[in-house]
């Protein structure tokens, strides 16, 4: 796959991921559209819920080379994410290289595979056609199609069936018997709204999760405790474990074991899980925390959700629906629930369907998504390029990084192995992933905590140190502070060829 | 006590003789001017193991005893 010969570039989306990958590739001069369907940039922090916003401290959602304005709060709302994203655009002048309201019909590759693409686009009644060296998908994981799942019965609900997405203001379930269904952010989020201003509020959860409080014990952001190196050996073995981790997971696995009942030991206690008294139900999830943190989402509730659920505010419900009653539901523990409104938390589905029948086939679309070399790129489909198809513990650095890593992939800085060595990676990947980690409709893009073996894969494909912490402290720092997105600053800026010597002060 | 703070002690000097080793060559391979920092790192992955040897031994003796256990005890999920 030769990318030399790149000069315009068509990104779709205009996401973290799309904003991340054209400010990178025009910085090196290259020409790029970006198509974003939705009236303004953003992605999903464009629109969200009610009271929607991050569910992270504010350090670890900021672009490296852009820091966030002095006093932002932690746990940003999403309003503030947006103004933060328009102003990185408007300042390193990608607003402008967007085209609103465009959605993306269709893409072809032209005169055959590696001779670049045509994107097939609409804006309004407007349709038109545009060639393009490079495709680079940026529509991330969760992003165009509700995730509505339907049970029997639902057309004789007489009440209002509500995706989350449609859920913008608290004051819609003012007075209401509210049902959400889900146990992730977005779930647990319409739940606690709910429960401000509902007359009941139920949740119902078909598989629990372990909670990941916003401070360990109270006192230290989790930060510490999921995103240092310490833990990354810690974890279940990366697909290319070093020795270390080797022995770690071999000789010490006791001490492993041992560590991660600590950690679910001080989850229990501080979220207060297993309490069954009342008709409280037992929230302490089956699976192991290090399997379970692989799942779905990290779930990273809001700390008032398990109080909440304590007080009755929220009754919990670990079942299934079995279907829908003309005044409610039927769940399958037999239990019935009058309601006005469910709330599906329930997710998003990407939509695909722009891509031709051929590339998704080459491309190996299948439960669990498709897989690629670095989250990026298969050598069947040359010429076209996914940002945003990993989902880490940091997803606006991962993007950050991966739109370097492509942006000196195409100025020749590194290059691609053979073909055949892509193939067999992308196959040890698959296989690494479905031996252990959690089914999901995404867990081919899922890497959570193994977020900095990835990081390192692209640095050292990059030739720069994956070792980011400097001082005197260096060696301690590695092993036990986390790694935020300013830990990359000189990376993804490309400033790390000077600092490390790469290149000769004056020139490249 | 004195005989396990000793012996985990001994232990950590060796697992860090050997983390040492490999991290001199790690960073020696991304960096061959920067021989200093490679026996830098070196020298705090042999100086944290040997301090915290006896820690790190004492946590694997409990992790075996509570990991035979949950063997043992009947649990509804898979560990």
């Amino acid at each position: 796959m030769d990318l030399s010969q790149v000069k315009t570039v068509g990104i779709v989306g205009a996401g973290v991921a799309g904003l991340a990958t054209a400010r990178t590739l025009l910085a090196q001069g290259l020409d790029c559209t970006l198509f974003e369907r939705a009236a303004v940039l953003g992605g999903v922090w464009a629109d969200g819920y009610s009271n929607f916003g991050l569910q992270t401290q504010s350090e670890l959602y900021e672009f490296p080379d852009w820091p966030l304005p002095e006093g932002t709060p932690d746990f940003m709302p999403g309003p503030i994410i947006l103004k933060y994203l328009a102003d990185f655009a408007d300042h390193f002048g990608v607003t402008p290289h967007i085209r609103f309201d465009t959605a993306v019909t269709g893409i072809a590759e032209r005169n055959g595979p590696g001779a670049g693409w045509t994107i097939a686009s609409r804006t309004g009644d407007e349709a038109r056609q545009d060639d393009f060296d490079l495709v680079v998908v940026c529509i991330g994981l969760y992003s165009n199609i509700p995730n509505m799942p339907a049970f029997p019965g639902q057309a004789d609900f007489a009440g209002e069936i509500l995706h989350i997405s449609g859920l913008k203001s608290r004051e819609q379930l003012a007075g209401k018997r509210v049902a959400v269904l889900g146990y992730g952010k977005s779930a647990t989020d319409a739940a606690l709204e709910s429960a401000a201003v509902a007359a009941e509020t139920h949740i119902i959860v078909r598989d629990l999760h372990w909670p990941l409080p916003p401070k360990l014990a109270g006192i230290l952001p989790f930060k510490w405790g999921l995103l240092n190196r310490m833990t990354s050996t810690l974890i279940p073995l990366y697909q290319r474990p070093t020795p270390l981790e080797r022995a770690v997971h071999g000789l010490a696995k006791p001490l492993v074991w041992f560590y991660w009942r600590l950690v679910e030991a001080l989850f229990y206690f501080q979220c207060r899980l297993g309490s069954r008294f009342g008709t409280r139900v037992s929230l302490v999830p089956d699976k192991p925390i290090e399997i379970d943190a692989f799942s779905e989402s990290l779930m990273l509730p809001r700390p008032e959700l398990y109080p909440a659920i304590r007080k009755g505010r929220i009754e919990a419900h670990h079942t299934k629906i079995a279907g829908y009653t003309e005044s409610g539901v039927m769940l399958e523990n037999g239990r019935r629930l009058d309601i006005d409104t469910m709330i599906l938390g329930t997710g998003w589905r990407t939509d695909f369907s722009f891509l031709p029948e051929r590339l998704q086939a080459a491309l190996g679309f299948e439960d669990d998504g498709f897989y690629l070399y670095r989250h990026m790129l298969h050598p069947d489909v040359p010429g076209l390029v996914f940002v945003g198809r990993a989902a880490t513990g940091s997803s606006i650095l991962t993007y950050s990084l991966q739109a370097r890593w492509l942006a000196d992939l195409i100025a020749g800085k590194h290059a691609l192995p053979a073909a055949e060595v892509m193939l067999q990676d992308i196959e040890a990947m698959k296989a690494w992933k479905r031996s252990w980690m959690p089914y999901s409709k995404a867990r081919s893009a899922r890497l959570i905590a193994h977020m900095l073996h990835y990081h390192d894969e692209l640095l050292q494909d990059l030739g720069a140190n994956p070792l980011r912490k400097t001082g005197i402290w260096a060696p301690l720092r590695e092993l036990i502070e986390p790694y935020e997105p300013r830990d990359y600053s000189a990376v993804v800026s490309g400033e790390w060829e000077r600092q490390e010597g790469r290149i000769s002060p004056g020139g490249a | 006590m004195a005989t396990l703070l000793w012996i985990g002690s001994l232990l950590g000097v060796v697992i860090g003789a050997l983390h040492a080793v490999y991290l001199y060559r790690q960073h020696v391979a991304r960096t061959p001017a920067d021989q200093a920092g490679a026996v830098y790192f070196g020298l705090w992955a042999l100086g944290l193991w040997t301090l915290f040897g006896s820690y790190v031994l004492v946590l694997w003796i409990i992790g075996v005893v509570a990991y035979a256990v949950s063997k043992v005890i009947p649990r509804r999920r898979a560990v």
